[in-house]
């Protein structure tokens, strides 16, 4: 409990002054600015090992077990030097993210770039968090990091740390990046019907119900023939029992409107009934249906098409802050 | 197809070469583990077998290797049971290699296992070796760390990391103090090789079959006679009728001035040798001198039977430096105790030759006149000098003198030295070495071969008084060394038949030997024999005075070497990452430009600006430009220029081209 705390009053410490010390940027430059460098475990056992071998060396008075103890400093004080030089100069961009939804896995790119190409494997993770990913530098190389929140919402991306132990491990030389990057999580998705009442509960703008549009669908009716309507819509069967020219009328429901709307008042889970929201978004936009969104405080008309299906989603992703609050 | 893991290889490797060249000193069974961790490490390796066995598994190996190994300890020795458990725990370490963590502990324990290495094996050949081995831990440890790269890189790398740090870790070993042993440490008592501290006749005999180096020894002026180099080294005198000890009581003696602390100075006069002796580690106490030896080196001790001893076994090369005096008389310090033990006789045994003795000394009442007569016994008596005496386990005196007349030098000491004490003239063994093989102009090589034990008798005016009964029998092992002395029974170093020793009248063999030794001096005085004496005068060599300012001057010098040593290294590199060569090349191009007075305005694009400077400058550079600024710009932004193989020749043309614009910008 106690210790928990002192962890968490510790971490917040250290992320002030990380915050002072490696300031957010789009793309960062690896120097000694940003560059922090400390002996591993490996390493202490290391010096340790040196130690001992001094003592050794002087109580046996061994001048190659002295010498050996001497180069294994020497080297440890030039790993030192190659271990910066190998990572600085360094740059480190970010990638696009895809949103994702809570719970879910997303996967954040992150670029290195580098004139001279740094050597050793890379490891890179979260700040906090013990996945980590680990590859070797090559020419245009993404590394993907996983993270994954178990609520909706916006986040800011945590700060990503990134290590190289080039060239013998006996050095762990780091960094802790912060990227202005924002994740928006949208809710877990929640089967859920379309709702029926839609058309009654919901009018047009102009008050009238949408109805049946004429569309390639579903047979409809049969009408007389007009002008210009297409060939092959005769229903020629019909003009040879000689019931004169009748057309074949289809229609299409796709352009039905449906109106989702979350009813707070309701008493159900809040969560619950964004995460069916969400559910009906994906839904009825892989149906290619309008809809629109009504959350109470704002509304999103109707519309159909992936940037609506992901507006709809980060608002409510975002609820109960409106999407103009969050852009700006 | 499945990689295979080089950085485990390698390990696995090199603790089974390390354990090769320990081999003498690790139980055949710990081998055998080794052995079959390596075998299954291998299996793993090669993909061939899953990891073998679970932790709990390796803990009961644990503890099942570790009893015999504390019911050994005792046997042994700590340092031996101590390397012992160190392979114990780097097989079971290698046989379960699950984690980096292992890995790493592993990689510790392998550096470990090759400094032990060096109290065993200090010759320039082993440490090639070790140094070799070492390179191979660290090119495995870097494989770890980034594996896809080739040998080739790795060993580029290593390379250059070892080259870098090699001068610091000699600067280092130049100047950091070499502080004395700091406890007593156990020595490796069980390979203790040379002379030792109790002799049966033939003992030495077995010493003589051995071609190893004893010990060298550097002159400054003069160099002693081959009859002047005998190597005091161990006063025998407790005698039990077959061996000579030392005497308990004289142990004890020692003892007690030590702890008082009392030094044994006696006054010295006459002429002296100046000389340095560089030691072969023989895991004991006892040094070499001729006569009366002073030395000045740290831990080396005069004591009251003149024989010099180092405070700690000498378990590496040890050089001290030596002062002899060979014209001074070894005046007893302890006239009563010296006289006490040199007279003490075995209870029983040996019966002819007292008889015979108490006979001889009835006729010759004067000391002088008895010595005499002995020594003419011995020089006229028929004796023989063999390397294959008879085996004489009872009355080995009375079957030598009376019966076999045959022996070595020890079986000639003991009996002359047993023969004076009947007589009631105190005697005693010393054994040491007798020769010296010529090595450059001013250095001898002792070699095992040369050891040798005489007699030294009481006068009441002179003290102590060496007499070799050995030479009289045959006077060519002091004129020619044993090799000559033995030669009419060919049995010089017969055991060893491929000893360069034997080959020296083959002369190239012999030149290569004598090449060799000379590499081998070198680096014992240089490197093993390197000890605070030395450093204190290197540091008065290069600093004139020894206080506290020019210390501390001489310790920011070397700060600042290691530090300039570094910059040295690593400032090319750091500087090359600053710009990429493009942009670099540019900034030159921008600057050319400049000195003609066309300068780029900040808000002005790369390409628009090569437009601007055309209508400046002549158009051939002009058109330079533009090509240059081209490959610039596609170097920059354009991804498919960025192969390592078109970016090479993109540079080069940028170069080129940058050099014609200079050119260019000189004519217009």
């Amino acid at each position: 409990m106690i210790l928990n705390r002192v962890q968490n009053w510790w971490q917040s410490k250290q992320l002030h002054w990380l915050e002072k010390r490696i300031p957010g940027a789009d793309e960062f430059s690896l120097d000694h600015k940003n560059i922090f460098i400390f002996p591993t475990s490996f390493g202490f056992l290391y010096l340790l090992l040196s130690l001992c071998l001094f003592l050794l060396g002087s109580n046996y008075q061994n001048n190659l077990m002295l010498l050996l103890c001497y180069f294994l400093l020497a080297l440890f004080l030039v790993c030192l030097f190659s271990c910066y030089i190998n990572i600085k100069g360094l740059r480190v961009k970010l990638g696009k993210c895809t949103p994702g939804f809570a719970g879910q896995n997303l996967y954040q790119g992150v670029w290195l770039e580098s004139d001279t190409p740094p050597l050793g494997k890379f490891h890179l993770h979260y700040w906090q968090n013990k996945d980590l990913v680990s590859q070797e530098y090559c020419r245009h190389t993404q590394f993907k990091l996983a993270i994954s929140f178990n609520s909706r919402g916006i986040y800011q991306l945590p700060r990503i740390t990134i290590k190289n132990f080039y060239p013998l491990g006996l050095l762990k030389c780091w960094s802790h990046l912060a990227f202005p990057q924002k994740l928006v999580i949208y809710p877990t998705p929640r089967p859920a019907a379309i709702p029926s009442n839609t058309n009654s509960a919901h009018k047009d703008e102009n008050g009238v119900q949408p109805s049946h549009v004429l569309g390639t669908d579903e047979f409809y009716s049969l009408e007389k023939h007009q002008r210009g309507q297409p060939m092959h819509h005769i229903d020629w069967k019909q003009m040879a029992r000689g019931r004169g020219m009748l057309t074949k009328h289809f229609v299409s429901y796709q352009r039905q409107a449906i109106w989702l709307k979350l009813s707070p008042a309701l008493g159900n889970d809040l969560e619950e009934q964004l995460q069916k929201l969400c559910f009906l978004v994906l839904d009825l936009s892989q149906k290619n249906q309008d809809f629109g969104l009504d959350l109470g405080h704002s509304k999103l008309p109707l519309a159909c098409g992936e940037k609506h299906k992901e507006l709809c989603l980060k608002s409510l992703a975002i609820y109960p802050r409106k999407l103009v609050d969050v852009e700006h | 197809m499945l990689s295979i893991n080089r950085s485990h290889l390698l390990l696995t490797l090199c603790l089974g070469a390390t354990t090769l060249t320990l081999i003498d000193a690790i139980q055949f069974w710990v081998v055998l583990l080794l052995l079959i961790s390596s075998i299954s490490r291998l299996l793993v390796i090669f993909h061939w077998q899953k990891q073998p066995l679970s932790q709990r598994v390796i803990n009961m190996l644990a503890l099942l290797f570790a009893i015999p190994l504390l019911y050994l300890g005792w046997q042994i020795g700590l340092l031996l049971a101590m390397l012992n458990l160190l392979l114990i725990a780097a097989s079971l370490k290698l046989l379960r290699m699950a984690n980096n963590r292992d890995y790493f502990q592993l990689i510790a324990l392998e550096f470990f296992l090759i400094a032990c290495g060096f109290i065993f094996q200090q010759s320039m050949l082993y440490t090639l070796v070790y140094m070799l081995l070492v390179m191979l831990t660290l090119m495995s440890l870097a494989y770890h760390i980034s594996p896809s790269l080739s040998w080739r890189q790795h060993l580029n790398h290593i390379g250059k990391l070892t080259l870098q740090a090699l001068p610091i870790s000699i600067l280092l070993f130049l100047v950091l103090p070499q502080i004395g042993p700091l406890w007593q440490v156990s020595g490796n008592s069980s390979a203790s090789t040379g002379l030792s501290e109790k002799i049966t006749p033939g003992d030495i005999a077995n010493l003589s079959q051995s071609s190893d180096l004893a010990f060298r020894a550097s002159f400054k002026g003069h160099i002693p006679d081959a009859s002047q180099r005998y190597w005091r080294a161990i006063v025998l005198e407790d005698f039990d009728g077959r061996s000579w000890q030392i005497a308990a009581q004289r142990k004890r003696v020692e003892r007690a001035y030590i702890q008082s602390k009392k030094p044994f100075t006696p006054n010295l006069s006459g002429p002296v040798f100046h000389y340095d002796i560089i030691s072969e580690p023989t895991q004991q106490n006892w040094l070499y001198a001729l006569d009366v030896g002073v030395s000045n080196t740290r831990d080396v001790r005069l004591n009251y039977a003149y024989q010099l001893t180092s405070a700690y076994p000498l378990t590496t090369s040890f050089r001290y430096q030596l002062n002899s005096y060979y014209e001074q008389p070894l005046i007893a310090p302890l006239p009563q105790l010296d006289r006490h033990l040199g007279l003490q006789l075995p209870l029983a045994g040996n019966s002819e030759t007292q008889q015979w003795v108490t006979a001889l000394r009835a006729r010759y009442r004067d000391n002088n006149q008895f010595i005499q007569q002995v020594l003419a016994f011995f020089q006229h008596g028929n004796f023989r000098y063999t390397l294959k005496p008879p085996p004489m386990p009872t009355d080995s005196v009375d079957k030598l003198l009376f019966e076999y007349k045959a022996g070595f030098c020890s079986h000639y000491a003991s009996a002359f030295a047993y023969i004076m004490r009947l007589a009631g003239i105190p005697a005693r063994l010393v054994t040491g070495y007798l020769g010296g093989e010529y090595l450059g102009e001013d250095t001898l090589s002792v070699y095992q071969y040369d050891a040798h034990a005489w007699v030294e008798i009481w006068h009441d005016e002179t003290g102590w008084q060496r007499i070799d009964p050995t030479v009289l029998v045959s006077p060519e092992r002091l004129s020619g060394g044993l090799e000559q002395a033995v030669a009419y029974e060919a049995s010089f170093l017969a055991q060893s038949p491929f000893a360069l020793a034997k080959l020296k009248n083959i002369a190239w063999l012999n030149s290569l030997r004598l090449q060799l030794e000379q590499f081998d001096f070198m680096w014992s005085r240089w490197v093993l024999g390197f000890n605070s004496q030395q450093q204190l005068a290197l540091f008065e060599q290069l600093l004139g005075d020894l206080n506290y300012y020019n210390l501390a001057a001489l310790t920011f010098a070397v700060i600042f070497v290691i530090g300039l040593l570094l910059a040295i290294f690593h400032l090319p590199q750091w500087r090359k990452q600053a710009l990429p060569m493009e942009q670099k090349l540019y900034v030159k191009a921008l600057a050319l430009l400049e000195q003609r007075g066309i300068t780029r305005p900040h808000w002005s694009g790369a390409q628009d600006f090569s437009l601007s400077v055309k209508r400046h400058v002549n158009p051939q550079a002009g058109s330079d430009f533009e090509q240059f600024t081209q490959i610039y710009l596609n170097l920059c932004y354009d991804p498919k220029h960025k192969s390592e193989k078109s970016y090479k020749q993109n540079i080069k043309q940028q170069k080129l081209l940058l050099k014609k614009l200079a050119k260019g910008l000189r004519q217009s």
